[in-house]
């Protein structure tokens, strides 16, 4: 049996230490099981092709670099990916707060946007499950969908989303805590 | 308020990214001392894994993956050359398919020779019911009458119980062997005589297995 179809047969947690030990084939599966996750999610936070493109490219490279690699305390490998992206992607957003938009930046997103049209069944999938996830999430009430959506996909601190509803900290941190928890449970249940 | 109760507040903030640093960084003191913290941001962990999978999915452009893997590639070979695939965990030798034929097939990872000669293999993602893991995955990879069960995520049994797999057909569930993961949780179970089934699924089981499932499945993959 080839070594390729020995790494497709790998859970993700084998995989990730395969890349940790730099192995290059190991890490191109890697991108493939989780590059439109990774990237889908960069887009949403920072909201444009060209950037989100830059944020998923550091983001594996990271990975690829890293001495410590995947820890399995920290929760599945793709929500330690994710993990790293959201981060990469708030960097971004933040850097890019220092600097404005200029104003022709549309334009090329439009042209940036092209992709390669592969794996289209696999993505038809995924919008099925994100949207039914997005439900579930839009179920919450609403002021707590609002600060779990400006903490996570904003990066907004706590403090500072408490500064922007003009409400107290504690009521944020309450708001964020039982959101959370409701998801987690809709999870559990397996209403998700 | 205790200290305890204080960073318990904290946790879903920090799990969503949400403190200033120097607070990140109190709570991650605390956690390093506090079990019930740690639990209790592990269980919040998957909540946020499904803000992420919430988002509009978008295809990536192929030229981010030339971008991507060039440099890994370059910066693989600036280290010194590529490094040898090596073998992990509990990988043994292949198989033979006469250990298939006995039904029960278990390994750490895979390793086996499955893609020889005989039908095309199908993948069928398993659905994870709510008595699994929130990190547990799994698919059946079938070759018409037989395929692997390909599991990720399992967490360790406590003492005394092991994972069990089935397959049921018209109503009627027979065992096909149990098995362990492997320390990173993943297990690919050997299931045979999937011509007449409907569903090939886990459950956890007392140390030996049962001849007929004493608990609710914790994943059910359906054999189509």
């Amino acid at each position: 049996m080839g070594k390729a179809d020995t790494l497709a047969r790998l859970g993700d947690e084998e995989l990730a230490r395969l890349v940790g030990a730099k192995d290059v084939a190991a890490f191109e599966l890697f991108y493939d099981r989780h590059a439109t996750a990774a990237y889908s999610l960069a887009y949403r936070i920072v909201g444009d092709a060209a950037a989100a493109e830059d944020v998923t490219q550091e983001a594996f490279l990271s990975i690829w670099r890293s001495r410590s690699g995947y820890d399995a305390t920290r929760g599945s490998v793709r929500g330690w990916l994710l993990g790293i992206v959201r981060n990469r992607a708030i960097d971004a957003l933040r850097r890019r707060a220092a600097a404005p938009r200029l104003a022709f930046e549309g334009e090329v997103e439009a042209l940036a946007g092209a992709s390669s049209g592969e794996g289209t069944e696999a993505l038809a999938l995924q919008r099925e499950t994100a949207s039914e996830l997005r439900a579930a999430i839009g179920s919450l009430p609403g002021e707590q969908a609002q600060v779990i959506e400006l903490a996570y996909f904003g990066g907004f601190s706590q403090a500072e989303i408490a500064r922007l509803l003009a409400v107290p900290l504690g009521t944020v941190k309450g708001r964020m805590r039982l959101g959370l928890e409701k998801i987690r449970t809709a999870l559990a249940e397996e209403v998700l | 308020m205790s200290q305890h109760e204080r960073m318990v507040e904290e946790l879903a903030g920090y799990a969503l990214g949400a403190l200033a640093p120097e607070e990140a960084a109190a709570l991650e003191g605390h956690l390093r001392s506090c079990e019930r913290c740690r639990a209790e941001l592990a269980w919040l962990r998957p909540a946020v894994e499904v803000l992420s999978a919430s988002v509009e999915p978008r295809e990536p452009p192929g030229r981010l993956r030339r971008r991507v893997l060039e440099q890994a590639r370059a910066e693989a070979s600036a280290q010194g050359g590529r490094l040898r695939w090596r073998r992990i965990g509990a990988l043994r030798p292949a198989y033979a398919l006469a250990a298939l034929a006995a039904s029960v097939l278990v390994a750490g990872v895979a390793g086996y020779e499955l893609r020889g000669s005989g039908p095309q293999a199908t993948t069928t993602p398993a659905r994870v019911t709510g008595l699994a893991s929130p990190g547990t995955r799994g698919a059946l990879v079938r070759f018409g009458d037989w395929g692997t069960l390909e599991l990720s995520g399992l967490p360790p049994l406590r003492r005394g119980r092991v994972y069990e797999a089935w397959v049921s057909s018209g109503g009627r569930v027979r065992p096909a062997g149990v098995f362990e993961p492997s320390p990173a949780g993943a297990a690919a179970a050997g299931v045979t005589g999937l011509a007449d089934a409907d569903a090939v699924m886990v459950t956890v089981e007392p140390r030996g297995g049962r001849s007929q499932p004493s608990s609710p499945p914790i994943l059910v993959a359906p054999v189509s």
